[in-house]
């Protein structure tokens, strides 16, 4: 009893001393992992907003703080400034996207809010379990976490976006964040890739064990192909040639550039010359549901004005080219409700070692669609870029064949140069040689809307 | 346009970095009159578009000069429909050479605007103009040349404003007062028809009458024309509101008789035209529909005496477009026009309906396309056909052949060309 008395004597002092301490170590750390103090003091509103509602709940409800309930403030500022951490991190990434407080607000919640509501989840359903315990302390201990995490939570995803939104402070919107996040990103990521990369291993020989014949399964190498990093923005000025089957070669100089806004991908293209298509522009808005079509404009120069399009029949062909709408959209990825896969073997394609698919249309209705009954395709397994695709009609009659070439890294990520689509039955044969690729190259948001179309190419 | 402002705008070229891009297009039609069996039409026409980086934006300019070996189409008169500012540099009955337009546009955060003489295309109709009133037209073909050709642009301020996520409200100032430009007496496409022009069938026996010269109002500040469109795009449908203050590019004929003297003075009135617009994608269907309601037009009555009246009409718009079939393009619009208010024996009916039918075809990767116009009057029975054939011979190269064949009563709005059915053929180079 004695013993029990100086232990529990000194408890308030010590945890107040404690949980002060604390505090300053988190201040430090995040001011240092976010470069800036200012963002530490951000970090720590939320968990000290929590830590003051947890006080207020225990006077409230009558629990008093003993050695089990002042360990509490340890772990609500643990688990707490993980959330504000998330927010800030993210926030400040996609800032440097958008540019814009709304739209960085509209992707930061359906992507990072809802991976930190299951963290939430996790966490307090975790703790949550200790109030079914029959040792008081226990219980409410389980009972304070609780109320803590979710509160963190809630001040994370409610007060530190409000106050960013009002004040926006430095370290969101200055061009210095961007590089001070792609920092902690490149560490953090560091981390990421070696622990991820163990399971990408792991994976890899699962699958690989998973098909009797040693080859990698067809869904895994698509979703790789998929993944293929394509920038969220792109320019790039591309250079048609479309030749028909008595050599007959008409040239198309067009500029495109497309971004993503969300998940939504949205792209223009404008023809420069020659003069009787000059100033013809395309405009596609992709959604990433799949069974919601995509909007299409077209601008007729001879109309001056821009036309709404059907997005149903994407087998058409693109302004007299041998790509489909469908070819152009997908920039060399799938849509993986569309086909299903097989994998046919491991090749070496002009020196290269590639993995052959072939992709079948899931029904007859999405193969008229698309106007292909079947693909084959080699996969560069290097970078995971088709280096070659062969096309059959729907009824299954050679079609197409699409070669790429010259593919190189342009600002880190892999782009393709060089397309040449043939098409077998007529004879006729589009080259795309794009040329001027960046990345990084600032584009308005207004240059991707139907009023834009008129003003003509940006420069 | 007046020499002092030609000499203004280069006097800005010394300060420029030069960097002028140009690229020209050289057009050939020669057109035969199938009924009158001769040429129509032997004309070169020949534009020039030109690109300078200027300030934060850009100025374009296109110069336009034609010539018509025949001297049908126009003639050596000057023509009065423009306003001095825009006024060609050269006009007679085979040539002409004029600054088409001539703009500097820049686009800033959340505003663009484009100043200077352009086109401004409102509206989701094809080759009807309910909405698309901003800029007059020439009449010189009738509605036979290119809509784009045929517009004729106008000196303005085009301002654009970003109003949220998917709005944009455009605000327009046109000071041009220039008019709609009608065919020469002599031309195979003068206005005869009643329903435009005062019928001389209609003036007593025993009374002369006269025309006095139209000319379009004077270019004053209180003259301009004023416009605003507020467009947006919710729930997949895109549509627009938009409001014109304007003088109506048609001259009113009224009639006043002094003694055996009857005195045909063209004028020029305002109106207020409100309306909107909207599209939308339904599957391989597209559904277009525009409304306008204009205050204050004028109507021919059959009275000799004024022979017009004012009433408010309005009408509306319906167009379906069909891409469900790979490389066709399947329209069809119906139109209503609709004259509101008191008014007695009128010229044309209170309603009066026009149907409209294009099917295009592409073959060869766009190489060849067929194409067929069809605009009939349901009121007048009367109508146009133009099939057109155009080949993509080279990169830049165009040839087409074409027909323009009206029918009907020729005192329909398209039966009073029936003597003017032509077959044209032709080229575009670009350079």
């Amino acid at each position: 009893v004695t013993l029990n008395y100086h232990w529990i004597k000194d408890l308030g002092e010590s945890h107040f001393f404690g949980m002060g301490i604390a505090l300053l170590l988190v201040l430090i750390v995040s001011s240092l992992l976010l470069k800036s103090p200012v963002a530490g003091f951000y970090t720590l509103i939320p968990v000290v907003m929590s830590i003051l509602l947890v006080y207020s709940s225990m006077v409230l409800l009558s629990i008093s703080l003993g050695i089990g309930t002042s360990m509490f403030a340890a772990v609500a500022i643990g688990l707490g400034v993980d959330f504000a951490i998330h927010t800030i991190e993210r926030m400040r990434s996609l800032y440097q996207e958008e540019q814009d407080m709304k739209k960085t607000f509209a992707r930061f919640y359906p992507s990072t809010g809802r991976a930190l509501l299951f963290n939430l989840l996790a966490i307090a359903l975790g703790f949550g379990v200790l109030i079914s315990s029959k040792v008081v302390p226990l219980n409410n201990f389980g009972a304070i976490v609780a109320i803590s995490v979710v509160t963190s939570f809630i001040f994370s995803l409610t007060l530190l976006p409000a106050l960013i939104m009002l004040f926006k402070p430095k370290f969101i919107v200055t061009e210095s964040a961007k590089t001070q996040g792609s920092g902690l990103s490149a560490s953090a990521g560091v981390l990421l890739v070696a622990v991820a990369g163990t399971g990408l291993l792991y994976q890899q020989d699962a699958q690989a064990a998973d098909s009797p014949s040693g080859l990698p399964d067809a869904n895994w190498v698509v979703e790789q192909i998929n993944a293929v990093e394509e920038g969220r923005q792109s320019s790039s000025r591309l250079s048609m040639t479309l030749i028909d089957r008595r050599g007959k070669v008409r040239q198309r100089e067009t500029i495109s550039f497309r971004q993503y806004v969300g998940e939504e991908k949205q792209t223009v293209l404008y023809y420069l010359s020659p003069r009787n298509v000059k100033n013809t522009a395309f405009l596609i808005h992709d959604f990433p549901e799949v069974e919601r079509d995509d909007d299409q404009w077209l601008y007729l120069p001879a109309l001056r004005k821009a036309r709404r399009i059907s997005a149903s029949d994407r087998g058409d062909y693109f302004l007299g080219t041998d790509f489909t709408y469908e070819d152009i959209k997908k920039e060399g990825k799938f849509e993986i409700a569309d086909f299903s896969f097989k994998t046919l073997a491991k090749e070496t394609l002009n020196g290269v070692d590639t993995i052959k698919l072939e992709a079948q249309p899931i029904d007859k209705k999405t193969a008229r669609e698309l106007g292909y009954g079947r693909q084959e395709i080699w996969v560069d397994t290097s970078n995971w870029i088709i280096l070659k695709s062969e096309y059959w009609d729907i009824k299954l009659n050679p079609l197409k064949t699409l070669s790429v070439s010259d593919i190189r890294k342009i600002e880190g990520i892999w782009s393709r140069h060089n397309l040449k689509m043939t098409n077998h039955k007529t004879g006729h044969s589009s080259e795309f040689i794009f040329s001027d690729i960046s990345y990084n190259k600032s584009i308005k948001n207004s240059v991707f809307t139907r009023q834009a179309l008129s003003r003509g190419a940006p420069k | 346009m007046r020499p002092s402002l030609i000499a203004s705008l280069f006097a800005l070229i010394p300060s420029m970095s030069l960097a002028l891009e140009a690229s020209h297009s050289l057009k050939n039609q020669t057109s035969y009159g199938l009924e009158d069996k001769n040429w129509q039409q032997l004309e070169w026409r020949l534009d020039s578009e030109l690109y300078q980086p200027l300030e934060q934006g850009e100025v374009i300019g296109i110069i336009r000069s034609r010539f018509d070996i025949e001297d049908k189409l126009s003639s050596d008169d000057a023509l009065s429909n423009y306003a001095n500012m825009s006024d060609p540099l050269f006009q007679d009955k085979h040539a002409l050479l004029e600054v088409r337009e001539l703009y500097w546009q820049a686009g800033f955060d959340s505003s663009y605007w484009r100043i200077g003489k352009q086109q401004v295309v409102w509206g989701e109709a094809d080759g009807i103009k309910l909405l698309d009133v901003v800029n007059p037209q020439s009449y010189r073909e009738f509605i036979l040349d290119e809509f784009d050709d045929s517009r004729i642009p106008l000196w303005m301020l085009n301002a654009e404003f970003q109003l949220g996520d998917q709005g944009t409200l455009q605000a327009l100032w046109v000071l041009d007062t220039s008019t709609h430009e009608l065919a020469p007496s002599g031309s195979p496409y003068r206005f005869t028809s009643p329903l435009l022009v005062p019928d001389s069938s209609a003036i007593p026996e025993g009374v002369s009458a006269s025309l006095a010269e139209a000319s379009s109002p004077e270019t004053r500040l209180e003259n301009s024309d004023f416009g605003l469109r507020y467009t947006s795009f919710v729930n997949n449908w895109d549509f627009s509101l938009n409001y014109l203050y304007h003088y109506v590019d048609e001259a009113v004929v009224s009639a006043s008789l002094l003694g055996s003297e009857l005195t045909l003075t063209p004028d020029y009135k305002r109106s207020h035209l409100m309306g909107g617009s909207a599209s939308s994608v339904f599957g391989d269907w597209i559904v277009r529909t525009e409304i306008a309601y204009e205050t204050d037009r004028y109507h021919r009555t059959q009275a000799a005496e004024p022979g017009v009246d004012k009433a408010d009409q309005w009408g509306v718009l319906v167009g379906l477009d069909y891409q469900g079939l790979t490389d066709y393009f399947i329209s069809v619009q119906w139109f209503q026009s609709n004259v509101l208010g008191q008014t007695d024996a009128l010229v044309k009916n209170r309603q009066e309906n026009t149907l409209s039918l294009m099917v295009e075809r592409n073959l060869f990767n766009e190489t060849l396309l067929l194409k067929w116009l069809h605009l009939h009057s349901t009121n007048h029975g009367d109508g146009v056909l133009q099939p057109q054939f155009s080949y993509n011979l080279e990169s830049d190269l165009d040839i087409f052949l074409s027909m323009d064949i009206f029918y009907g009563n020729e005192e329909g709005l398209y039966g009073q060309f029936d003597d003017a059915d032509r077959i044209s053929v032709g080229f575009e180079w670009g350079f």
